[in-house]
């Protein structure tokens, strides 16, 4: 087996390009890969090799004929099991989708076929991206370990190898976490910037589609492939789509970006993390960022705006479903509907108005201090084994979950653009993530970030080798 | 309602209002969570939001 699967996106696009191997031998390396490590692991639900080796041999005949589609052409990547495809079993990691096959694909799907993307497959995604039950999926670096969700196979597809970059679905972190923990880049774009038309919803206000790559490089990539205005998307905002891998070179020199270590370092965070995230900050002080010290005591409050909405939203689209398929979703997330069944809509409608006042006071922190940015840790701690994964949101204290949402909630909230990018490892060799916030529609400055400490640090070129073993189905 | 007033007939009364029929095993961890949740509200409650209005349709853009 090649090692091609070793490349980073643009390595690999600049290969093609160049032909120096074909995308036909690209995906050979993939799919090789993937073999070698999804009986360890499991990111995949659906394999799609036929259709694979038909896009690949289609963007070889571009690049023959010179015709050029974009950065992706002739690059495998993955797709969530949560976006359409057409002709393709979608079934959001529910029984209550079996044998779901949609005759159209998402737009998301549309653009990565468009920009000569080979799809490998669909990645494994916790049930509705609810993150309530364990997915089959494994964590690369130790296969007992919870791999983060809901995009759990689309981070360790990138993770492992058997994809160069994937699609996944962010409502309330679930592109970060999986980042974070498997030690790849995730991006959760401003909310519109990305169609997520033919994508299964949870909350329309909240629901952003985004990529997860290697690199910040690969993910600015990405990114220039997928966004941009969709009617079909009521969500989807017609702005301007920027030359985000031009912008990575640009640097931090200049880069304002504020600390709330009230907020962001505050006690649930583990030592490994609080290290890691301290000398993360101090790097880009090196580097020519700006570090200002806020406090933007709002942020306090998002993490329960933002689940009334949520848990309202996602059971008002199940509605039917859980009226006539109730026993074949999993308990926990049948629970989760049961309970935004019950959420009254006058608490509904303050939680919209408590998140329209909180992001107007968040904006005026970003302007007071001159703000780009802000950053912190993605999520407070590492990964943990499974057994010992909690998003139990029916008691008191701090779940996984309640600590994920604390960091990850509030770009959801206010639709700003989020980046997660590997940042170091803890004592037990296990990935940690640094994530930045920024202002609407200016992911440019995150990829400008990761990409920057991207150039002097390696924790993101360091690949998993999962241990074979068989991991039960549930 | 305080949180602490939250029981089983209370969700069957709200599960029944919605239209749902919650199966008794769902009965506790759901008087757990819709504690939690009434007591994030309470939080809410009790901020100065007055100025602004609900969001109703989404923009994320800083106008």
């Amino acid at each position: 087996m090649s090692e091609l699967w070793r490349l980073t996106l643009r390595e690999a696009a600049d290969g093609l390009a160049s032909k120096t191997f074909s995308s036909e031998e690209l995906l050979e390396s993939t799919l090789g890969r993937l073999s070698a490590t999804e009986p360890a692991v499991h990111a995949y639900v659906t394999l799609m090799e036929g259709s694979a080796r038909r896009q690949a041999a289609a963007a070889d005949d571009d690049f023959r004929r010179g015709r050029w589609r974009g950065p992706l052409q002739g690059i495998p990547v993955g797709v969530k099991d949560l976006c359409y495809t057409e002709g393709v079993p979608t079934q959001a990691g529910s029984r209550v989708l079996e044998g779901f096959v949609p005759g159209h694909d998402a737009t998301v799907v549309r653009r990565l076929k468009e920009g000569g993307a080979v799809i490998v497959g669909k990645t494994v995604t916790h049930e509705f991206a609810y993150g309530q039950d364990v997915p089959p999926t494994r964590n690369p670096w130790n296969t007992d370990c919870y791999p983060g969700g809901s995009s759990a196979g689309s981070g360790v597809s990138v993770a492992v190898g058997s994809a160069f970059a994937a699609i996944g679905t962010d409502t309330g972190g679930s592109i970060r976490i999986p980042g974070s923990v498997n030690g790849v880049v995730g991006l959760k774009p401003t909310y519109g910037r990305v169609s997520k038309f033919g994508v299964f919803p949870m909350s329309p206000t909240l629901d952003t589609v985004g990529p997860l790559a290697r690199t910040a490089e690969d993910c600015a990539l990405m990114l220039g492939a997928i966004a941009g205005f969709d009617p079909l998307d009521g969500g989807s905002i017609d702005e301007p789509v920027q030359d985000y891998a031009a912008a990575v070179r640009s640097g931090v020199k200049g880069l304002r970006l504020g600390v709330d270590r009230d907020f962001f370092f505050y006690k649930h965070l583990s030592d490994d993390v609080r290290k890691a995230a301290e000398a993360t900050v101090e790097r880009l002080v090196e580097l020519g960022a700006e570090v200002v010290p806020v406090r933007l005591p709002e942020l306090d409050a998002v993490a329960a705006v933002g689940m009334t909405i949520l848990l309202a939203d996602t059971s008002e689209w199940h509605h039917r479903l859980l009226r006539s398929h109730a026993d074949k979703y999993v308990p926990a997330t049948r629970l989760m509907l049961e309970l935004g069944e019950i959420v009254l809509a006058a608490p509904y409608v303050h939680a919209q108005r408590a998140r329209a006042a909180l992001r107007e006071r968040v904006r005026n922190s970003f302007s007071m201090h001159r703000l780009d940015c802000l950053i912190g840790p993605t999520i407070p701690q590492t990964t943990m084994p499974v057994e010992k994964l909690s998003v139990d949101l029916t008691g008191e204290g701090e779940t996984a979950l309640s600590m994920f949402l604390h960091h990850c909630f509030m770009g959801n909230v206010f639709g700003i653009p989020a980046l997660s990018f590997p940042c170091g490892f803890s004592s037990s060799g296990l990935p940690i993530g640094f994530q930045v916030y920024g202002r609407p529609f200016q992911e440019s400055a995150l990829f400008r970030i990761a990409h920057a400490y991207q150039q002097v640090t390696d924790w993101h070129s360091r690949r998993p080798e999962p241990r074979r073993q068989e991991v039960p189905i549930q | 309602m305080k949180p602490e007033e939250v029981n089983a007939d209370v969700i069957r009364t709200l599960a029944s209002v919605a239209g749902i029929t919650v199966p008794e095993e769902d009965m506790q961890p759901l008087v757990g969570a819709f504690r939690n949740h009434l007591a994030g509200m309470k939080a809410l409650e009790d901020m100065d939001i007055d100025e602004a209005d609900p969001i109703v349709i989404f923009d994320p853009r800083w106008q």
